[in-house]
């Protein structure tokens, strides 16, 4: 395949000339030409001039150097003068009338080289057609080259009359095997595939995904199984067909929408004024009085002054002022909007014409071969005056043509009128043969004289296109045929003359016919008389008795015999049963075998078949014969489409929207970007189509597996992604499937979540969860996406310890280093959503090819799906722990069912959420699970992990904390409450400051403790409240800590005179900044007593001071 | 100061651009053990993330949280370097009123200067005991 490359070229169509349409020859925007409505043309005659010849046919002339070289040196000579031709060339024949003579003999000339052969193929594709229409007595009659029907009235010989056959029954099994082999062909619209000519060029990567998006709106516009059904039909009866690809802009087909109108403008970026030249001094222009009219340009608004009558003087000096003193403003130029303008839409048109209407040169084997190409038609004369006003006084009725020209053109209309010849009745004499013919660059050398041969070179570099109506000239363009044209045919074969599919049917169907009118005629003539006896029958009473039901006849039986003696009937004529056995092979076996159409394509019935394997079997086969033509059939789709394809890059100025139904059931709108189509594409039909696959078919297999007990194939058709195929094969569309609207759901979200890119949390095992700032959520992605660019990051096991788009997970087995929290941008919904459901379709989805295009081509929104998926999963684990009320870390916090998150509301979604990391991203198992602590919280809807330390466990008892703490630690701390009722620096007599320490583990591992400077001193008849120093008494001690334990503080003993003293038991404040996950401790010293507490309150009882220390 | 100052700009054109980074914040049990100081770390990247850190000084515990945070930075494309980062983690005094509403001064904050220093304060654990009545004895 010749790869495509875009061009800048921008072509629209002509309106559709049933069913052509040409470029449009006016401005992008003026009212098209359609069909029947002319309107005046606007288009200004702009000279499109002569182009050079840098892109001349390649594929037809790429073997033959010298005449390329030729082509190219031609074309320059006149390469650089450009002529008032018109947009396609509407005055050639005014201007250059000796090119449109040359163009106009050529294409004669090349049509009557084959001019025989093409006659026979008119006369083949004639009686083809006209038994399609039933007409199948026709016969031929070499005098005038022209099909009869046998009772035609006839006005020179009448000899004919006698010999014609008498019976005319048809029993049309010709037009019964065409439409199965049409419905055949037509069923599945063959799937093509656009692949980049490089796959290293992401610009060619990108024009073959969008070529697909283009091809499928193509065959949307072109009712691509009308198309279908017509390339079939012309396999059947023409056995040669091609396809017309172009764009065109008709507003009565298409519709109109509305242009804005623009002009150029002039604004000022300032005022006018006068510079006087003697003091400098400025004077403004006088600005127009209302009414005046502008002295200025009429396109330059904001400028208007006055030109004084009489000289202006300079305020200043009283120097005059003339116009060579005016300086103007700087000026811009703007675009404004003066109007709109009604555009006819257009879009790319693919027609399909048979071989009568094709014409072809009969000795080419390929395209490739192909000096002309020549397509007739029909059309009415007042649609083409319409169409060319320029030749319009020219086209009349049918101009004189050849002989060959009429053969050809009354074939045409006879089989459109369903008579085997036209009838003079109708107004044919309307109808103008309309020749469009495409020539190569190299069909110029048949042309003698060598100026007019460059000349055309030169104006047609890539190859001509050519209209005349009747032999008046319409117009021409440069335009290769290769870039619109394709062809096909049925068979492999020889030349261009290559038989239908159905014409081994056609001697066939005369056979039976005969055969046929034989056994009706037998039937009717072959009743026998009945011979009687005179003496036995009263032939004269007979006569005169009227018959009437139980009517008496007299008759007297000869003496001795019986009266059935005096009766005599001789045997009926019967048809041989042998005939009738060969009319029934032919019919059957016979028309089966040739055509490739066995009873099991049309689901007829099968003698020797009883099993439905049988017939399975069978139809293989009759399908496998049937893909002989349907793979020629698909390349020949593939090309088109590339053509459709290639022609919508060059003709749509802009990006193009077409409303898909997606995978989820919604109508998705999807932009086809012009700037991605400008890659190198090739195209080629699915290989893994051999033959057509038939609904039936696909139901019958389906209903086969349905029966299979292999766990394997249930498990594949219990696939909720298969229901939606399954539902559609069955025709069962309104059967509700479990789970069905979760998934299309799910698919909605996907589509959303691929917008966008996930949001990034950073959680410090410290204890802290943030969001990172500045990651909006677009910058998250960014970053996310750097993390998680290359495919494998987000499946690896995580090297820093962070584990790439997904839930948080701490790599190392202390815990210390830091995890990212990657967080859908569409969050999951706790309690409505079906998770389970929801999950698989999103691995489905991954695994896809979409999911794996997606996570190349957008790696952030494939990290955006990833993390919804892992809140699916999540939430399934939330699920299974509500329903079995098992905690494992016992803390006594979870709540089953969670509120819905609200807007700027800070709430707890879930303890056990994070518990259960999925598997495959927990190498570590239990170790690397998130700890009890950790709770999801929903910030303005979305989930964000917080990691805490582990709080108060119900098992926990002032006596179990103690014992956690070693004895040497105990007396340390103890030694705090002495000393907190020992005088100080500002406590004179003790008893009246706070004490703190902190005790825990150092690098080493050894218990180390670290306390404050005593408090300051606090009376609490005259002071609020009691506080420590907060300052370490030994700063080196206090920062070898790695990992504090005890948080330590005594409340003085002290009473004042008034009674006063400080609060003994852990206070408000306390609780409030204990450090969760560690022991907290106050010592009362008023009470020698130890208090447990955490931030709910005091664990268990206070114990006694002796109890708190070791024995 | 003002050669300083532009010295401080030239240098600071020279080291990588942080692209994206967590925020780094106070080691929770830092505040309640009074551990506060600077961490000086030398951070060396491959041209686009951190490959290796090295602590030059500062208490343990706040080392480990200043190494955290680093490796959290993502940079713009750029040759490899390597580079120092001071942390500084500052605790800050707080002041009760007579209901024991306590409040430091002034909050605590995350100043960022990426990627040659980072200041993070937090507050130390705010205890503030009132005063009752002795109870009677019986």
């Amino acid at each position: 395949m010749r790869p495509l490359i875009l061009t800048a070229e921008t072509m629209r169509g002509r309106m559709d000339l049933y069913p052509t349409a040409e470029v449009f020859p006016g401005t992008p925007g003026t009212i098209a030409p359609a069909d029947g409505n002319y309107a005046a043309r606007v288009a200004p005659v702009v000279a499109p001039g002569f182009r050079p010849a840098p892109a001349l046919d390649h594929s037809s002339i790429a073997d033959d150097a010298e005449k390329d070289a030729d082509l190219k040196s031609g074309a320059k000579q006149f390469g650089d003068a450009p002529l008032e031709l018109g947009p396609n060339n509407d005055r050639l024949e005014d201007v250059k009338p000796e090119l449109v003579n040359a163009l106009r003999e050529l294409v004669r000339q090349y049509r009557q080289e084959g001019i025989v052969a093409r006659r026979n193929e008119i006369r083949r594709i004639r009686q083809a057609r006209l038994f399609w229409q039933g007409l199948q007595y026709a016969w031929w009659n070499p005098n005038d080259m022209n099909w009869h029907l046998p009772f035609e009235q006839r006005f020179k010989d009448d000899r004919e009359l006698e010999e014609m056959p008498r019976y005319q029954f048809v029993t049309n099994f010709y037009q019964g095997f065409g439409l199965s082999f049409i419905a055949v062909l037509s069923q599945d619209v063959p799937s093509v595939r656009f692949y980049p000519q490089s796959s290293q060029s992401l610009e060619d990567i990108s024009a073959a995904r969008a070529a697909s998006d283009v091809a499928e709106l193509i065959e949307r516009n072109n009712e691509v199984e009308n198309l279908l059904t017509s390339i079939g039909y012309f396999l059947w009866t023409d056995g040669k067909l091609g396809a017309y690809v172009r764009f065109v802009a008709d507003g009565q087909r298409f519709g109109f929408h509305e242009e804005q109108l623009l002009e150029a403008i002039e604004i000022p970026l300032g005022e006018d004024a006068y510079v006087c030249p003697a003091c400098r001094r400025e004077t403004p222009a006088t600005p127009p009085a209302p009414g005046d009219e502008p002295a200025q340009d009429p396109t330059t608004v904001g400028a208007r002054y006055i030109v004084p009558l009489q000289p202006m003087r300079c305020a200043s000096c009283d120097a005059e002022l003339g116009e060579s003193n005016l300086r103007k403003a700087e000026r811009v130029t703007v675009p404004r909007v003066v109007g709109t303008r009604r555009v006819p839409n257009g879009q790319e048109v693919i027609s399909i014409a048979g071989g009568l209407e094709l014409n072809t040169p009969v000795w080419a084997n390929e395209m490739h071969e192909y000096p002309y190409l020549q397509w007739q038609t029909e059309v009415h004369r007042a649609k083409l005056k319409a169409a060319y006003p320029h030749a319009a006084s020219k086209i009349e009725a049918a101009s004189s043509q050849g002989p060959d020209d009429v053969y050809a053109r009354v074939s045409r209309l006879s089989v459109e009128q369903g008579l085997p010849s036209i009838h003079p009745g109708d107004a044919l004499m309307n109808l103008i043969t309309f020749d469009r013919t495409w020539l190569r660059p190299w069909a110029f050398y048949s042309i003698e004289d060598e100026a007019v041969r460059n000349e055309l070179l030169a104006l047609f570099p890539d190859g001509c296109y050519c209209g005349f109506a009747g032999d008046v000239y319409c117009e021409s363009r440069n335009e290769s045929m290769d870039d619109h044209w394709r062809v096909l045919h049925a068979l492999p074969g020889d030349g261009q003359n290559r038989p239908s599919v159905g014409d081994s049917l056609v001697q066939v169907q005369e056979r039976y016919n005969v055969l046929s009118n034989m056994q009706a005629e037998t039937y009717e003539y072959g009743i026998p008389p009945i011979y009687a006896d005179p003496q036995v029958l009263d032939f004269d009473a007979l006569a005169n008795q009227v018959a009437e039901p139980a009517a008496h006849f007299p008759a007297r039986a000869r003496p001795g015999q019986p009266l059935a003696a005096g009766f005599f009937q001789p045997a009926p004529a019967q048809v041989p049963p042998d005939m009738i056995r060969h009319q029934q092979d032919l019919i059957g076996p016979v028309a089966q075998f040739l055509t490739g159409l066995f009873p099991a394509i049309f689901g007829g019935n099968m003698d020797d078949v009883k099993t439905a394997s049988g017939y399975a079997l069978a139809r293989d086969q009759a399908m496998g014969r049937l893909g002989l033509v349907w793979r020629r059939t698909k390349q020949f789709y593939a090309d088109v489409l590339l053509l459709a394809v290639d022609c919508f890059r060059k003709n749509r100025p802009e990006d193009a929207e077409i409303p898909l139904l997606g995978p989820d059931g919604v109508l998705d709108a999807r932009v086809i970007r012009a700037a991605d189509l400008k890659g190198n594409i090739c195209v080629h039909p699915e290989a893994d189509e051999t033959f057509p696959r038939l609904k039936s078919q696909q139901r019958a297999v389906l209903q086969q597996l349905f029966s299979v007990n292999d766990p394997l194939i249930q498990e594949a058709l219990a696939e909720p992604a298969n229901i939606g195929y399954i539902k559609n094969v069955l025709g069962l569309s309104e059967l509700v499937v479990p789970g069905e609207d979760s998934r299309n759901k799910q698919l909605r979200e996907i589509q959303q979540l691929l917008a966008s890119a996930p949001i990034v949390i950073s959680t410090h095992l410290s204890g802290a969860a943030h969001v990172a700032p500045g990651f909006s959520p677009a910058s998250a992605g960014a970053s996310e996406a750097n993390e998680s660019a290359a495919p494998e990051s987000s499946n690896a096991a995580p090297q820093d310890g962070v584990l790439k788009g997904g839930a948080r997970q701490p790599a190392s087995a202390n815990s210390q280093e830091p995890s990212i929290l990657v967080l859908p941008s569409v969050p999951v919904d706790q309690l409505l959503d079906d998770h389970a459901v929801e999950f698989e379709e999103c691995k489905r989805w991954a695994n896809s090819e979409a999911g794996q295009s997606a996570k190349m081509t957008n790696p952030a929104g494939f990290a955006n799906v990833r993390a919804h998926t892992e809140a699916h999963l999540r939430a399934m684990s939330i699920g299974t722990s509500a329903l079995s009320h098992v905690g494992p870390t016992q803390t006594g916090h979870f709540s089953p069912v969670h509120r819905p998150a609200r807007s700027n509301e800070l709430q707890t979604s879930s303890h056990a959420a994070v518990r259960l990391a999925p598997k495959e991203s927990s190498p570590h198992g239990e170790a690397d699970r998130d700890s009890p602590g950790d709770h999801w919280i929903t910030i303005d809807g979305n989930h964000v992990l917080i990691h805490e330390a582990e709080g108060k466990h119900n098992e926990q008892t002032p006596q179990s904390l103690a014992a956690q703490i070693p004895c040497a630690i105990k007396v340390a701390i103890a030694t705090a409450l002495n000393d907190s009722n020992a005088p100080t620096a500002d406590d004179k007599k003790g008893g009246f400051h706070e004490e703190y320490g902190v005790a825990g583990l150092d690098a080493s591992g050894k218990w180390v403790i670290s306390r404050d400077e005593p408090g300051p001193y606090a009376n609490p008849d005259v002071t609020d409240h009691v506080s420590p120093s907060g300052k370490p008494a030994d700063k080196s001690v206090a920062y070898s800590i790695v990992s504090p334990r005890v948080f330590f503080h005594v409340h003085p003993a002290g009473v004042t005179a008034a009674g006063k003293r400080w609060v003994q038991p852990p206070s408000s404040a306390d609780k409030t900044a204990a450090i969760p996950g560690q022991i907290n401790i106050v010592l009362a010293a008023g009470e020698k007593k130890v208090y447990f507490y955490d931030s709910s309150g005091v664990i268990g009882k206070s114990i006694k001071l002796k109890d708190f220390l070791c024995s | 100061m003002l050669f300083f100052s532009l010295a401080a700009q030239q240098t600071q054109r020279s080291l990588p651009k942080v692209v994206s980074a967590s925020v780094p914040f106070y080691p929770i049990l830092a505040p309640g053990a009074r551990i506060q100081g600077v961490v000086t770390l030398r951070v060396s990247t491959d041209g686009k993330s951190v490959s290796a850190i090295d602590a030059e000084s500062g208490p343990p515990m706040l080392v480990q949280a200043a190494k955290e945070n680093v490796r959290t930075w993502r940079f713009e494309p750029h040759a490899p370097a390597t580079f120092g980062v001071k942390f500084r983690y500052r605790l800050l005094d707080y002041k009760c009123d007579s209901d024991c509403r306590c409040k430091s001064q002034p909050e605590p904050s995350v100043l960022l200067h990426l990627p040659s220093h980072v200041e993070v304060t937090s507050v130390i654990p705010m205890i503030c005991d009132p005063a009752e009545q002795t109870p009677r004895k019986k």
